[in-house]
């Protein structure tokens, strides 16, 4: 941070690397839970396909306050999760900038799935059929065919995530509260500084780097999208 | 672009909040075409949050007495002087803390101001915790890992608490377990869900929930006194009934509402930001 | 015992029902019939793509599949190996890499095929380090029949390989597989619906349509059934002799069939000399005696096996060394009073031949 030390302010600073870390973090937790959901989605069928299909939207259509307000529910020492997670492994998710991962991947998760999946789909599934039958098992097959050929829309879903996660607030504020330095990322600083008179003049500056930020991951992505290349990667 | 979205709710919100609050029009004209058309029955309100339940029944106690209709918006204070700043015009403005009613006076015209209720601070913890507090000082024992509070840079009881807290010489020691709320709601969701072990804040939030217990009071001393101050708009000096409920908010019948809430009541006459050599304290800028 | 035992009941999604039951113990059997009579969901139901409600598959001493006692084992562990019709290689490997993509698997081997040998049959060496997408479609089959055959399998399955090939190249290809088949002796169960590469290629045939077996049996015997003689698609009938010798003098082509002599159409000089003559039954004139002074080329002088009926015309099998079909109208069999055992002349313009490798 010391090459933005003379743009930035010291909470501008922090509220950049903050976000910049949830970010990523987010992105890569959330990566595996979506590659698993979005397979599923894309290739089984089984009775109980739509309820997991609306549970894995359902973030999509709550407004993130609730979702913050169930996941604090959750995750709080007295919660049904928050308490396994303190009593085996002392851990605390609330308040910490881990609770900001956590908002934020449950809240990028069905775009995540969404682009994952469609991916998934556009793969001709006979190339895993041609693979089982050399003898390759499911997840083989899955590992060295399914996958590889996927890469693409793998790392379009990221960079959605990604995007997504920079602009999260309403879970973020609720399961990690707006600490200074720790879960303060750029949404929960300019929402802080709109809060105080005349702030509003001030935030702006953020505003530009969380602009400047998400549009950069989307034009990434779709930069991404528009390099189809013809050797058939998805 | 959905990433932006969040970044800008804020904005968008008041933009959105501003929208409903002028609904009767937005442009002065239409307002007073519509008040000039016998609609002088409606009284827009923008009131702090924590005054929500006390009054909406003060509103229908209103409706019942003089058949006017009052219509309310309840938020931050902070959002609600940032509405008005950019043009919202509601009848009347009953903020948390001093400062945003001194802020909407330098940027929108005030027909009359008093300082109308008063409140106090209390530490709050879960109803079936058995963390033993008995003095503020207790909050920095290790058993209280977060203190609640709303954020002091911008919610009004939040500023209280900080206040206090340093008046005891605790801020400093303490403020590493701070966690900022956006607001006293969420304050006290943090403590019933156990999130965090305690909590400041008011007397009469703290009733509102059950599933939460005062565990200490607050000296008042030790902050600048919790007033609320009530604005009467300038532009609402065609609306007979704004005035009507201007002069009925602190009218002995309203009072006893408030009192019912936890308020305490503010005696009359006491505009201490218009007394000259009054409190400094009280234009001060958070 | 039977190599293969197939049985099954399936219905289709066009709603006809498949209800098929056959044995084969030959090295390459061929399910012919035309588009949707079934023969492609019969191959995957022996790789276990599909399962049918009702099926029964036997390999050798092996059971695949057996639905009434529950009975399905895993595609990866029943060692068949599919070459599809749209080869479907993998798009993100290498040639090298798709040829090798079944050979770790295979530990346990019963055939243990050398990678060297399969690259040499099928001259692909030079196309090791290119992606399929750099493929042409005669590469990509040759590539696909690779990788099946280096998976080691106990039968090799194709689903109408040819497909999407144009004429030379389906002969050339063809001629690889049997290159292929001769080397390894893999059990082969080929999907066709062209009756000249079944008469080429297949030592037995099972012939589909509707769902349901119409005949089975060797080549020309199971061809010459009422059912595949109507067929008037792309499964029409189709004469294919073997060409048991072939001369080039003064770029003129002679073949002969047994003793008797054929007049060749002129070839593209390719350098290759033809195996096959092809010609449509309907080509075909008959004349109880020979002719002079016609303009077609070959009299081929042979003996009538017999006659059969379908749609509205009137196949005469005839013996000429080998066994072909001439077409004609009922009337014309009617006026030359054709009988089995009658002496005929079948002429044919050397412009009706399609010369196959």
């Amino acid at each position: 941070m010391h090459l933005f030390g003379s743009l930035l302010t010291i909470e501008e600073a922090s509220a950049l690397r903050l976000s910049f870390q949830v970010a990523t973090c987010a992105a890569a937790v959330g990566l595996p839970f979506a590659v698993a959901a979005g397979y599923l989605l894309a290739r089984s069928h089984f009775r109980g396909k739509w309820l997991i299909e609306v549970l894995v939207n359902l973030p999509l259509v709550l407004p993130p306050v609730v979702v913050g307000y169930l996941l604090l529910v959750c995750f709080s020492p007295r919660g049904p999760v928050g308490s396994l997670l303190s009593a085996w492994f002392g851990a605390r998710i609330v308040f910490t900038w881990w609770g900001a991962v956590l908002a934020s991947v449950v809240v990028s998760f069905p775009l995540m799935v969404r682009a994952i999946r469609l991916t998934f789909q556009g793969i001709d599934p006979r190339l895993e059929m041609a693979a089982q039958s050399l003898g390759a098992g499911r997840l083989r097959t899955f590992l060295t065919v399914s996958l590889p050929l996927a890469r693409r829309g793998l790392i379009a879903g990221c960079v959605l995530g990604f995007a997504r996660s920079l602009g999260e607030f309403g879970a973020t504020i609720m399961v990690a509260g707006n600490i200074e330095g720790q879960t303060r990322t750029i949404p929960l600083a300019i929402f802080t500084l709109t809060n105080q008179p005349g702030g509003i003049d001030r935030s702006w500056r953020l505003v530009g780097l969380a602009v400047l930020l998400a549009g950069g991951a989307l034009a990434v992505s779709e930069w991404l999208e528009r390099r189809r290349s013809t050797d058939g990667t998805a | 672009m959905k990433a932006c979205r969040s970044a800008v709710s804020p904005l968008t919100f008041i933009f959105m909040a501003a929208l409903v609050g002028c609904e009767n029009g937005s442009p002065d004209k239409t307002a007073s075409a519509d008040r000039r058309r016998g609609d002088q029955d409606v009284v827009t309100v923008f009131a702090a949050a924590s005054a929500t339940n006390a009054l909406d029944e003060v509103k229908a106690a209103f409706a019942a007495k003089f058949g006017a209709r009052v219509q309310s918006s309840y938020a931050a204070s902070s959002t609600l002087a940032e509405q008005i700043a950019s043009g919202a015009e509601p009848d009347i403005f009953l903020p948390a803390h001093v400062s945003w009613a001194n802020y909407v006076g330098s940027k929108a015209s005030v027909a009359r101001r008093r300082n109308l209720l008063g409140n106090r601070l209390v530490v709050v913890v879960a109803s079936d915790s058995r963390l033993e507090l008995a003095a503020p000082e207790d909050l920095l024992s290790v058993d209280v890992e977060y203190l609640a509070l709303g954020d002091p840079d911008a919610v009004p009881a939040g500023k209280y608490a900080r206040e206090a807290l340093t008046a005891l010489g605790l801020w400093e020691r303490i403020k590493s377990k701070v966690v900022p709320a956006k607001d006293v709601r969420d304050a006290l969701t943090y403590v019933e869900t156990g999130a965090a072990e305690a909590a400041i804040v008011y007397a009469t939030d703290a009733s509102i929930s059950k599933k939460v217990r005062v565990a200490i009071e607050i000296p008042p001393e030790l902050t600048e006194p919790v007033v609320y101050p009530v604005l009467l708009l300038n532009r609402s000096r065609e609306n007979e009934a704004a005035a009507a409920f201007y002069e009925y908010i602190a009218s002995p019948e309203a009072a006893m509402i408030f009192k019912k809430f936890g308020f305490a009541v503010l005696p009359e006459g006491e505009d201490t930001a218009k007394r000259p050599g009054g409190k400094a304290s009280h234009s001060r800028e958070p | 015992m039977a190599l293969l035992d197939f049985r099954c009941r399936h219905p289709f999604s066009s709603g006809f029902q498949l209800d098929v039951a056959f044995e084969s113990e030959h090295r390459f059997t061929t399910l012919f019939g035309p588009s949707g009579a079934g023969k492609t969901t019969i191959l995957s139901i022996i790789a276990g793509f599909v399962t049918p409600r009702e099926g029964y598959v036997r390999l050798g001493d092996r059971t695949l599949l057996d639905t009434d006692h529950r009975v399905s084992v895993p595609v990866k562990s029943r060692s068949v190996g599919v070459v599809f019709q749209d080869a479907l290689l993998f798009p993100h490997l290498t040639v090298d890499a798709n040829l090798r993509f079944g050979q770790r698997r295979r530990r346990k081997q019963k055939r243990v095929v050398d990678f060297g040998r399969v690259v040499e049959v099928l001259e692909v060496g030079g196309l090791l380090k290119r992606h399929p997408r750099n493929l042409s479609g005669g590469e990509k089959q040759r590539v696909a029949l690779g990788r099946a055959l280096l998976s080691g399998p106990e039968l090799l399955l194709m689903d109408e390989p040819m497909a999407s090939l144009d004429a030379p190249l389906k002969t050339r290809i063809l001629a690889y597989l049997e290159r292929v088949v001769i080397e390894w002796n893999i059990p082969t169960l080929y999907v066709s619906h062209s009756q000249a590469e079944v008469r080429r290629a297949s030592d037995w045939v099972v012939i589909l349509d509707q769902g349901r077996i119409v005949a089975r049996g060797v080549p020309e015997d199971a061809l010459g059934q009422p059912a595949p003689l109507g067929w008037s698609d792309s499964t029409r009938p189709m004469n294919l002799v073997r060409l048991d010798r072939v001369e080039r003098t003064d770029g003129q082509l002679k073949g002969w069939i047994g003793s008797q002599l054929l007049s060749l159409p002129p070839q593209a000089p390719s350098g290759l000399l033809p195996r096959f003559a092809m010609f449509s039954p309907a080509h075909v004139f008959l004349s109880k005696q020979d002719l002079a002074g016609v303009s077609a080329r070959n009299h081929l002088r042979g003996r009538v096996c017999r006659l059969a009926t379908s749609n509205q015309a009137i196949f005469v099998a005839i013996d000429i060394g080998q066994i072909i079909w001439a077409e004609v109208t009922p009337a014309a069999a009617n006026e030359m009073n054709l009988r089995a055992g009658d002496e005929v002349f079948c002429l044919l313009k050397a412009h009706g031949l399609s010369l196959v490798d």
